[in-house]
């Protein structure tokens, strides 16, 4: 037998499983075909093939037990309950949050300029708070120097009630 | 006019629970045996089914049409079923059932070769099942699932492919091997030889 025969005959024996299988193309297949009609070896490894897989297919399948249907649907509807129940809980919320947002979007429409100058004084208090937040440390050095003035104006008065000196000479009157 | 498995769920998708249960008619037979075949107790796989049918019903309004029903089916099967066998090699269990087909093995083969014993045809061929399926379940992993798959679900190529996330070149070499395995496993079992082809 010639290499080239032995090297078709390997490829077309890797291809049986496929070939049985019908998963390949039609022109592959016909190739195939032509050849197991010519080639006793390869003819030989497909009946081999086909005697397997019938010992597969005489394998009877099992069937589900009468109980698995009703045992699974009785799980399923217990799952659903559950389901209806969470999805009620959060239609409540959500509905709650419309009825919210609704009241807002008419409150807004009707004040209109009140609301969203409110908001946006609201916003900029909270914004400028956060960013430029008063320093506690300066307040209490402001503090302090004050209290520094206030000392230097009480010596300051202190100063000025110096008792004035007797006068030298007196001034006689007769 | 049969309803398509796509169009079933997405009624069930919708909350049709008679679309479901049509569902789970349509294909607990097929999954029990699937499993069964897979794990090789069928108890659990009555279990592992029920599981799988949970599972979907679960993800039911996540399930968009872009690959069939049946392989999106088989794909959680098969990955609880690969969990069943990986819990199992973790806890090493000798199942009673194995234990049992390994001594009917031997007693099988025994029985095999000596001619005079001539029992009832069909509990021979029970018996030749029984056989078979061990036979199959001494295949790797991979090579049993996909040759399951296409022997006794008549999923395709790609399908399998979808379900056991490889290509279809790796499904086709996978079958190729599974199917050389097992002639060469049966053959050793005794029931290889064209003399004893049953049907
Ligand atoms: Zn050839």
């Amino acid at each position: 037998m010639s290499k080239v025969k032995i090297n078709e005959c390997n490829n077309i024996q890797a291809q049986l499983s496929a070939y049985y299988d019908r998963e390949l193309p039609a022109w592959k297949y016909h190739i195939i075909r032509w050849h197991l009609k010519r080639c006793s070896e390869c003819n030989a490894n497909y009946a081999e093939l086909q005697r397997t897989q019938t010992f597969l297919n005489n394998v009877e399948p099992v069937k589900a037990t009468e109980s698995l249907l009703t045992s699974v649907m009785s799980s399923v509807n217990s799952l659903n309950a559950v389901h209806k129940e969470r999805r009620s809980l959060v239609n409540r919320l959500s509905s709650f949050v419309e009825r919210f947002q609704g009241w807002m979007r008419g409150n807004i429409r009707t004040y209109n300029s009140y609301y969203i100058l409110g908001f946006f004084v609201g916003v900029f208090m909270m914004i400028g708070v956060t960013l430029y937040s008063p320093q506690i440390d300066k307040i209490n050095l402001l503090s302090q120097n004050n209290d520094k003035s206030i000392n230097k104006q009480e010596r300051l008065v202190a100063f000025e009630v110096i008792l004035q000196p007797e006068p030298k000479r007196t001034l006689k009157i007769r | 006019m049969i309803v398509s498995d796509e169009k079933l769920m997405l009624e069930c998708s919708k909350g049709d629970m008679s679309a479901f249960e049509l569902l789970v008619r349509r294909y607990q037979d097929a999954l029990v045996n699937y499993i069964n075949f897979t794990i090789n107790d069928y108890h659990r796989a009555e279990d592992l089914t029920q599981e799988t049918f949970l599972r979907v019903f679960k993800s039911a309004n996540r399930y968009e049409p872009k690959s069939t029903f049946k392989s999106w089916l088989y794909t959680i099967a098969t990955n609880l079923a690969k969990n069943e066998l990986r819990n199992r090699r973790r806890r090493k269990t000798y199942f009673l059932e194995d234990m049992v087909a390994e001594n009917e093995d031997v007693y099988h083969s025994e029985y095999m070769i000596d001619t005079r014993f001539q029992p009832d045809i069909l509990y021979e061929k029970k018996e030749q099942q029984q056989l078979i399926k061990k036979t199959l379940n001494k295949l790797p992993e991979n090579q049993r699932l996909a040759l399951t798959l296409v022997t006794y679900q008549e999923l395709t190529y790609e399908e399998i492919s979808e379900i056991l996330q490889c290509s279809v070149g790796a499904v086709k070499s996978l079958i190729h091997r599974a199917r050389q395995n097992m002639k060469g496993l049966l053959l050793k079992a005794g029931i290889g030889d064209s003399t004893n082809v049953k049907s």
